[in-house]
């Protein structure tokens, strides 16, 4: 059996982005597009086969390779495409897992099409995003949420603050109030560090700490964060990404403003929501937005489809005063200059996609995954199977691989914060940081 | 262009090319050679150069590799290794002067072949071996080499990958570059052996067998023997090396399928088809010349022609006959089979079967085009529209070639040097096929040639094996600007 075999439909900015992923580990990628320029794109950039042509079509998938593919990602930005492609690799090609990225609510909420289509799982890039942008209004000091357990365990980015008290500070000299919060990575501009007992903390630094639900306002304060009850939150752009971040919103009885752009889209989100405030107007335009009071708004979250918008909007609420803003740009090369510009958080849709899809790709115990700064790191929830080598010994004792940070044990429903003494025992779940170099390593011992 | 990444990478092919120098060194120590101090010498000298270029250009940052910096690596890398591979030629008992070593030195890494050494049965096995590995480690390409071992490469090897190997009809055999370039090896290694083999069973000692079958598969054409192939005087060693070199000359990802069962390949690829016919037709043509003016026999004649079609057109350039003997004809079929070279994929040089085929083709296309106005054409290889990017590429290629070749053969000539030598030995050099005719004919060598007038045809060398555009990007100042 030789190296695993991974086959993206697609190489747009999602499938770009999971064969970047891919390709530097030890995965055979091979993309399918019909555009010629986009695979020219990618064959300057990436080590992958490229195959020329519809992603739906058996002949050109059996030219990709499907005879011998582990997993089929079909992303192209037409779901009919990656329905078809999931359903001829399943029937005729009998790949194991097939994943298909689906816009159409009607098709991503019906199971029984999707389960004889061959397609497990489903994902929606607006969904995705929209799920992200409320794990940040929910967390307002935090830059980044993932969610582990279904939300029980969290692991929170939170961005140095210039004037906090941890610039300057060797982590072994943190002294961090009890109970204890572990900072697992640090992203600094585009690079992910794993922290060992001399780093230090500089401005403009995520830290990332994994924390039970019920910890998150502690760990907030412990590292000079300020709590803030999230009561009004304004929305630039309803559309799909829009509108689901506003209906959640609603559930959670905060008060929602929408801005939208669009009449009939503004008529659609009137229909659609209960007592959302629906604003019809442009985002950048400042009177509109001081009109709305936007001094008094607790988070500003810009996640229309305009990106250049997007980023105009947040800089000038930001400049209003709004203490939290969530951006949201497409193109993944904008990320890390968006980052530069002093708003809290940014997150691509297609980036998370690529994150979340890349779960599905890593075998074994890993129980769920998420990336950090365009893949660099991946932080991941592990289970420990009794016979493992890991079972019975202490942190000390474990020979983790390099740049590699156990974070977490979760051990029934408790979650510890673990030091060189705690022991792992059978069953536990740990949550692991680690850098893309060593990713195999630590695939294999989990294994 | 990153400088210090270049040179880094640079740094790392030395040191793998230093340790093909162990070969030599090992043949010396077995037969006991005089030049067993000049290999310790030039494999030290060729290591540590190597590893010290490694360690004072390493950066503590992984720095992706640009394709412009692709380029430069690939160049040079092959002169840097074609400069130290001439330590072995200077430091024994060769003892040949700097322009003479790199010369013979170039002449290997490009599977060129031509020689400057005479009396090749006084020279000790440890050089004769070195002259025949340089070949065999040029024939596939010492970055394809590399691409194989080391994965640390990783996506910049795919630029480093089209610096050395053309992209026009090559296909990305595996999905990764370090698996396809493994693949390319084995098999370039494993048809070596066999061909070793096969010759040793056909009467050659085991020396011989090993040198012959790496400058064959490598359609090299050095020999260990001033007479080259003819030495042997055995019709079954020059049937088996006809059939090698023709083999050498076949694009690899036909053997690759080959080898995996799917044979139906050969008979859709229409460059396939191509070369079998250039081939078939050109040794009918030499068979029949030669009977008429009563050369040889019909079984001679068809034995020394195929012999020699193959030779020439795969561009090995060994010789079973002194082939400026025989009439005009065969000798003006032959300087066109230069041109013709070997299908791309393969080790062969030239201009490739290819290429010659798609202008054919354009040719019968603007034709048509006089006569239907109208018609909506496409210039189709086996089924696949070729883009124009790619039939722009060709034209270019041929104008490059041929604008060389003008302008190498002037300065050949201002060298006093006669034309039939100076045009031919060019030729022969920008298609590494090794001999040419006059003064430098199969059955003499290049010492005679002025000092630079070889340092002209080092160039040629470099150029044709690295298919032009690589090494004159180089020198067009678009390259160096920022």
């Amino acid at each position: 059996m030789g190296a695993m075999r991974v086959i993206i439909v697609g190489a747009g900015e999602v499938g770009f982005q999971l064969a970047k992923f891919l390709s530097v580990e030890d995965i055979d990628v091979v993309v399918v597009d019909r555009d010629k320029e986009k695979l020219k794109r990618l064959s300057a950039n990436l080590d992958v086969a490229l195959v020329e042509g519809e992603g739906g079509s058996p002949s050109i998938l059996k030219e990709a390779g499907a005879d011998e593919a582990d997993i089929l990602l079909a992303v192209t930005n037409m779901d009919e495409t990656n329905m078809i492609a999931c359903l001829v690799a399943k029937v005729m090609f009998q790949i194991p897992r097939n994943v298909a990225r689906i816009r159409n609510m009607e098709y991503f909420s019906n199971d029984i099409l999707l389960q004889s289509l061959g397609i497990d799982p489903a994902i929606s890039p607006e969904i995705e995003a929209a799920k992200a942008v409320t794990r940040l209004v929910e967390v307002p000091f935090a830059a980044n949420v993932e969610d582990f357990e279904g939300g029980e365990v969290r692991v929170i980015g939170f961005r140095i603050p210039s004037d906090s008290k941890l610039i300057g500070k060797a982590f072994k000299n943190l002294n961090l109030p009890k109970p204890k919060v572990l900072i697992g990575a640090i992203q600094r501009g585009d690079k992910v560090i794993i922290p060992s007992g001399n780093d230090t903390i500089k401005k403009n630094d995520i830290i990332y700490m994994p924390v039970k639900k019920d910890n998150i306002n502690h760990a907030c304060t412990s590292v000079g964060g300020v709590e803030m009850p999230v009561k009004r939150v304004m929305i630039l752009g309803g559309g799909r990404i829009g509108f689901y971040v506003a209906k959640t919103m609603e559930e959670r009885n905060l008060n929602v403003k929408i801005i939208e752009k669009d009449v009939e889209r503004c008529k659609f989100l009137l229909k659609s929501l209960k007592k959302s405030v629906i604003l019809h107007g442009d985002g950048s335009d400042q009177k509109l937005l001081e009109e709305e009071n936007i001094n008094d708004m607790d988070v500003f979250a810009a996640i229309s489809n305009n990106e250049e918008l997007n980023i105009m909007a947040s800089l000038l609420a930001k400049s209003l005063g709004v203490k939290k803003v969530i951006t949201i740009v497409n193109r993944t090369d904008f990320l890390p200059l968006a980052n530069n510009l002093g708003i809290e958080a940014v997150l691509s849709p297609r980036m998370i996609t690529a994150g979340t899809i890349m779960r599905y790709v890593r075998s074994g115990n890993i129980l769920s995954l998420t990336t950090v700064a365009e893949g660099k790191a991946e932080i991941m929830e592990a289970e420990v199977k009794d016979g493992s080598i890991l079972t019975g010994k202490t942190l000390h004792e474990v020979e983790l691989p390099k740049k590699t940070l156990i974070g977490a044990i979760i051990r029934g429903d408790d979650v510890i914060i673990p030091s060189g003494s705690d022991r792992i025992s059978g069953d536990d779940k740990l949550i692991l940081f680690t850098l893309k170099e060593s990713i195999k390593q630590v695939e294999k011992l989990l294994q | 262009m990153n400088t210090a990444l270049v040179f880094n990478l640079t740094g790392i092919i030395l040191l793998i090319s230093s340790l093909f120098m162990l070969v030599p060194l090992f043949t010396s120590l077995l037969y006991r050679g005089q030049d067993l101090n000049a290999f310790f010498v030039s494999f030290t000298i060729t290591f540590f150069a190597g590893l010290l270029i490694y360690f004072l250009t390493k950066s503590q940052q992984r720095i992706e590799l640009k394709h412009r910096d692709g380029f430069a690596v690939v160049t040079m890398s092959w002169l840097a290794m074609s400069l130290f591979g001439c330590l072995p030629y200077m430091l024994s008992d060769a003892a040949l002067s700097f322009t003479n070593a790199y010369f013979e030195s170039m002449a290997g890494f490009t599977t060129t072949g031509a020689s400057i050494l005479s009396n090749l049965e006084e020279l000790p096995k440890g050089i004769l071996v070195w002259r025949s590995l340089t070949q065999w480690m040029g024939g596939m390409g010492i970055i394809v080499f590399s691409l194989a071992i080391l994965p640390m490469l990783g996506a910049g090897g795919m630029q480093l990958f089209k610096a050395e190997v053309p992209e026009i009809g090559v296909e990305k055999l595996k999905p990764r570059i370090i698996d396809m370039a493994k693949s390319l090896w084995y098999i370039y290694a494993g048809l070596t052996a066999v061909l070793m083999l096969l010759l040793s069973v056909a009467g050659m000692s085991l020396f011989d067998a090993l040198c012959h079958a790496l400058t064959t598969m490598a359609t090299g054409g050095f020999s260990t023997k001033s007479l080259s192939i003819a030495y042997f005087q055995s019709s079954y060693i020059d049937l088996i090396i006809t059939v090698f070199m023709f083999i050498a000359g076949i694009n690899f990802s036909l053997h690759f399928y080959a080898l995996r069962g799917n044979l139906s390949r050969f008979g859709k690829s229409s460059e396939f088809k191509f070369y079998c016919t250039v081939a078939f037709v050109a040794t009918i043509i030499i068979t029949v010349s030669t009977i008429e003016s009563g050369h040889y026999t019909a079984l001679g004649a068809l034995r020394y022609a195929s012999f020699q079609v193959a030779s020439i057109m795969t561009t090995t350039g060994f010789a079973t006959a002194d082939y400026e003997l025989w009439p005009v004809l065969c000798q003006m079929v032959l300087i066109c089979l230069m041109f013709f070279g070997g299908m791309v994929g393969s080790t062969g040089g030239g201009m490739k079967q290819v290429r010659i085929l798609l202008m054919l083709k354009q040719a019968y296309r603007e034709l048509y085009h006089l006569i239907h106005p109208h018609a909506v054409t496409a210039l189709k290889l086996d089924e696949k529209n070729v883009p124009k990017e790619t039939l722009g590429g060709i034209w270019g290629f041929l104008f490059l070639f041929i604008l060389i070749s003008v302008v190498a053969t002037l300065i050949m000539t201002a060298l006093g040097v006669d034309i039939v030598t100076s045009a031919t030995s060019v030729i022969s050099a920008m298609s590494n096929v090794g001999p040419a005719l006059g003064e430098t004919g199969p059955a003499d060598n290049y010492f005679a040639i002025p000092s630079t007038g070889k340092w002209v045809l080092v160039l040629c060398m470099l150029i044709g094996r690295l298919e032009i555009y690589t090494v004159i990007l180089l020198f067009v100042p678009i390259f160096w600007k920022k």
